[in-house]
This record gives structure tokens, C-alpha cells and sequence, in this order.
């Protein structure tokens, strides 16, 4: 091999000499791409920072995101095509702030462009600038905080307990009875800490599930007496067959807000939006209007 | 990498216990379902052999149903369907629920039971006629000859695919998972979708690996067993039996 490399001609290169050439450049490029991408950021949330306002009224719709399958909240109805709930109607109050029209111009003129996002996509499309906004069941917390704004909670939900009707009125009814919970969410331990403030001194079986529908079916086929996720979630479940065990009973609390790029202006305005929804009282009547949970 | 992170490895040794009580529960749902597969697919494999049509039909359309659809459906109709089924057949106040070892069990046996059965008919059907002819011809008893010439044939021919079988049988109670049966396959993903940590993940397959490697060995020593049968002493039985004739 020595030999071999000491006959080579000196302007050609070796194999090896090649590879650490070309491994360099590679280098050398991702690094000069990644410094660019640093800068360009950064000069947009220094600079721009003024601009996204300016940004999305000279292009003349609103960007959001939302849910496509949470009736009352955000839901694309089939049959329509249209997405419908009190997300979609407060997206709507955010391009009549935006754009200097009246709500109903807004909608009427379909200043909103939705696009249906999951948990694993709304805070990147965000990042990317695919989205001015994201109103979509978003849970306020510190962790979240730090990456994108939030506004103030336009709605606060519970964990609901979803059980077959009549079967149940209260919680000592419960008493080993199997409560299907969704995998990895934390709504078990915020059941048992309910139970221990509630003073009910009982102890159902949790059973886990890997998603929803199942859940259903679960409960359904009365493989599992209570269905438990948050009640966003139930409503969608909601059917003459089932009812929400003791509704009054509010537990596990997350506050849904309206998430923006960090640090824009813009995200002062939904802020103003919600605060002058939830002044009004328009936030409340969207909540008896749309039976939410 | 956090496939190597200790802290993470740390926290999946300190919840062990849920993983050794998934392990339990998955072994016995193992010992039932393959007692029912072996049982019945014995049966249902003698059926497809004899020359009573109706036997065979009844073979036929059992392991065509249960070959042609998949496992998981399966079992999670009898989860879905089962309790109400059960209801209005025994007449009970309330839905009859089917613990999950029962589910587990009894699904994945009849499930494997199709499988066993064909391995046991393709099995009888390798020995050749002449076997059992010339047997009779020496003296045997129809019995007789099955315990010693075909019987003893047949053994060697069906233990390799007949532990595929029991091997795929373990696997395949993890289908518990989906109906939150509390089998290994469930506690794992408890812990990962809790957890984040995927190291849950290489836990449930090193498990489920402890119990499939031993089965995997002892049929393996069968097999070589079955091979070492002693000629002389097989000869000395064959003798006796045949002056016995």
C-alpha cells in the first residue's frame, strides 16, 4: 500500500487524499450554510421583527393552523369542505384585527388560508414561516414558552370522563372499574390526584391504549367503563350512547392559546385580539354556541 | 447518543418490575395458547388426513379461515364483539368481559392451531403408504405400526416447522398490546410512551429473546435426539412385537 502511494505521480491525488478533500469541502459548506441560516434568523428577528404585520397584510391572507378533527374547536367538515369550531372562528377575529375589516368581511371574503396541523407539526411550521399563527387545542406551558409566543388562554379545558349512560353517578361508583386512558399522556396521575381531592377513597384500574379510536371501541364493547382524555378530545366522541361523568368536576386544567413566531410583533396582536374577545364576552357565547365540553 | 445515554438505561433497570410482570404474563399466555394449538392442531391435522369427508372439510375451512386473516383483526374482534356476544348468549345482566389472558390464549391458539395443523397433515402425508403397508404386512398392529414405524417418522419430519411454529407463537402474543392486555409488548410501550426512552424497546425484544432462545434449543436437541434413535434397541422392539404377531 506504502509502496504503491510512494509511486503515485505528485499532482494526482490518493484515494484517501481525495476523500479528505471532499470531506472538508462538504464541511466547509454545511458550515458556511449553517452560519448563513444563523444570520438570516437572526437578522429576521431583529429587523423583521417589525415586519411580519406588514408581511401578511401585503400578501393579503392569514396563514393558520389548526385541527381538522376536534368538533367545536377545529373540524373540516367532510361534507362541506370547510373547516368549522371556535378555533377557526377566532383565526377568522384575528384577520378582521389584522386587515382592518369587520369579522364578518373577513370570513365572507376568506381572508384565512388553513392548513390542518398534529402536534408534531405545529410548532415547526411555525419556525419555517409556513404559518402566521397555529390556534389549535395548543396547550400553554413554560417549556413551550421558550420556543414560540403564546397569548393568554382563550379557553381553558378539563379532563372529561366519557361513560356508557346510566351507568354511573358518582365517583364511588367507580370503585374498580376500568379507566381506559390514552399511552403517555398524564391524565392517569391527574385522576388519582382528583380522586385524593375529591376525598374518594377508591381505586379503578387503569388500562392504557395506543389512540383514540380504540379508547372508543374500548368502551364501546364495555371493555373499559370510562374513557378519559381531555374533554377537546371526547367531544369529538360524544354520542347518544354516552354521557361526562360529573362534568362539574373540573380536573387537569390546560389553557389553549394562540401561538406565534417568537418575538414578532405580530403576536402583540393576536394578544389584543383575545383580550378583546374575552372582554366583549364574544369568547364565551363561541363556547355555549359550539356546546363545547 | 442517547441509545447508550446511562441515565436512561438507569431508568429503564428501576422499572424492571413492570417489565418481569409483562414477562410473566406473557409466558403463561404462552404455555395455554400453544397446549391449544398443539391440542387442536393435532386434532384438526388427523382430521384432514382420515378418509371421512366431512372431517376434512371441517379441517379445510378452519385453516383456510384462519391462515387468510390476519391475526390482529382477529383478536380484536373478539375484543370488540366478544362481551356482547357473550351477553346475549348467557343471558347476563351486563356485557360478559373476556380477561385478557383468555383473549390472549385462545386467540393466538386458534390462530396457531390452523398452522400446527397443516404442519402435522404434511407431516403424516411425507411418510409414504408402502410404510405402513409393509408394517402390516410384518405382523404389526395398525397401532403398533403408527407407534413404531410412522409415528416415529413423522416426529422427525414435523418438529422443525412445528418449532417455526412455537416461536411465532410467542412473538405473536404481543398482539395483546393493542387491547391493553398487560402482556410484555404493553408494559414496554407503557414505558416508552411514558418515558420517551426507546431503551424500553431493547428490553421487551432482549425479554421476549429470553423466552423464545431456550425453545428454540430444546427443540434443536429433540431434533438430534430423534436422529440417535437407537437402530438396535428400535430393532429389538420391532422384533418382539413381531413375535408377539
Amino acid at each position: 500500500m506504502t509502496t504503491f502511494r510512494l509511486r503515485e505521480e505528485p499532482g494526482r491525488l490518493t484515494r484517501r487524499q481525495f476523500l479528505r478533500a471532499a470531506g472538508a469541502c462538504a464541511l466547509g459548506i454545511a458550515g458556511a450554510g449553517l452560519l448563513a441560516g444563523c444570520s438570516e434568523s437572526g437578522s429576521q428577528s431583529g429587523s423583521s421583527g417589525g415586519s411580519k404585520l406588514a408581511t401578511i397584510q401585503s400578501r393579503g391572507t392569514l396563514k393558520c393552523g389548526v385541527k381538522k378533527d376536534i368538533p367545536g374547536y377545529g373540524y373540516l367538515d367532510p361534507a362541506t369542505g370547510t373547516y368549522q369550531g371556535m378555533e377557526i372562528d377566532l383565526c377568522y377575529q384575528v384577520a378582521a384585527k389584522v386587515f382592518g375589516c369587520s369579522y364578518d368581511d373577513a370570513k365572507a371574503n376568506d381572508l384565512v388560508a388553513f392548513t390542518d396541523v398534529t402536534p408534531k407539526t405545529r410548532g415547526p411550521l411555525i419556525d419555517n414561516d409556513q404559518l402566521d399563527l397555529v390556534c389549535a387545542t395548543y396547550t400553554i406551558t413554560d417549556e413551550r414558552k421558550k420556543s414560540w409566543d403564546f397569548t393568554n388562554p382563550y379557553r381553558s379545558d378539563y379532563i372529561g370522563m366519557l361513560v356508557k349512560k346510566g351507568r354511573f353517578s358518582s365517583l364511588e361508583d367507580l370503585d374498580g372499574a376500568y379507566i381506559g386512558v390514552s399511552q403517555g399522556s398524564s391524565t392517569m396521575t391527574n385522576i388519582q390526584k382528583m380522586l385524593q381531592d375529591q376525598g374518594a377513597d377508591i381505586t379503578p384500574e387503569y388500562l392504557q391504549f395506543p389512540d383514540y379510536s380504540t379508547l372508543k371501541i374500548a368502551l364501546d364493547s364495555y371493555n373499559i367503563d370510562v374513557f378519559s382524555v381531555d374533554r377537546s378530545i371526547l367531544s369529538g366522541y360524544k354520542d347518544d350512547t354516552n354521557e361526562l361523568l360529573l362534568p362539574d368536576i373540573k380536573f387537569g386544567q390546560q389553557d389553549y392559546g394562540i401561538a406565534t413566531k417568537k418575538g414578532c410583533d405580530f403576536s402583540q396582536t393576536c394578544e389584543e385580539v383575545v383580550q378583546e374577545c374575552q372582554a366583549r364576552g364574544w369568547l364565551d357565547e363561541e363556547v355555549s354556541n359550539w356546546g363545547l365540553l | 447518543m442517547d441509545l447508550f445515554d446511562p441515565v436512561r438505561w438507569q431508568a429503564t433497570f428501576a422499572s424492571m418490575d413492570t417489565f418481569w410482570e409483562g414477562f410473566g404474563f406473557t409466558l403463561q399466555v404462552v404455555v395455554a395458547a400453544l397446549i391449544l394449538a398443539l391440542v387442536l392442531g393435532t386434532v384438526l391435522g388427523i382430521f384432514s388426513t382420515t378418509h371421512i369427508k366431512v372431517l376434512r372439510g371441517i379441517s379445510r375451512v378452519y385453516v383456510e379461515f384462519y391462515q387468510n386473516t390476519p391475526l390482529p383483526v382477529q383478536v380484536f374482534f373478539m375484543y370488540a364483539a366478544g362481551p356482547l356476544v357473550l351477553q346475549s348468549l348467557t343471558n347476563a345482566p351486563t356485557p360478559v368481559r373476556i380477561a385478557p389472558f383468555v383473549l390472549g390464549s385462545v386467540g393466538v391458539g386458534l390462530y396457531h392451531a390452523a398452522y400446527v395443523s397443516e404442519v402435522i397433515r404434511q407431516g403424516i402425508e411425507a411418510v409414504p403408504h408402502g410404510q405402513m403397508e409393509a408394517a402390516l404386512s410384518q405382523g404389526f398392529s395398525r397401532a403398533q405400526a403408527y407407534r413404531y414405524v410412522i409415528l416415529p417418522q413423522t416426529f422427525r419430519i414435523i418438529l422443525p416447522p412445528l418449532c417455526n411454529q412455537a416461536l411465532n407463537l410467542v412473538k405473536n402474543t404481543s398482539v395483546l398490546a393493542l387491547i391493553a392486555g398487560g402482556d410484555l409488548m404493553y408494559n414496554a410501550d407503557n414505558f416508552v410512551s411514558t418515558s420517551g426512552y426507546l431503551q424500553g424497546y431493547i428490553m421487551c425484544c432482549f425479554l421476549y429473546f429470553i423466552i423464545c432462545l431456550p425453545l428454540a434449543l430444546l427443540v434443536q436437541h429433540l431434533e438430534k435426539n430423534s436422529n440417535k434413535t437407537p437402530r438396535r434397541h428400535r430393532r429389538k422392539v420391532a422384533v418382539a412385537a413381531g413375535r408377539e404377531a
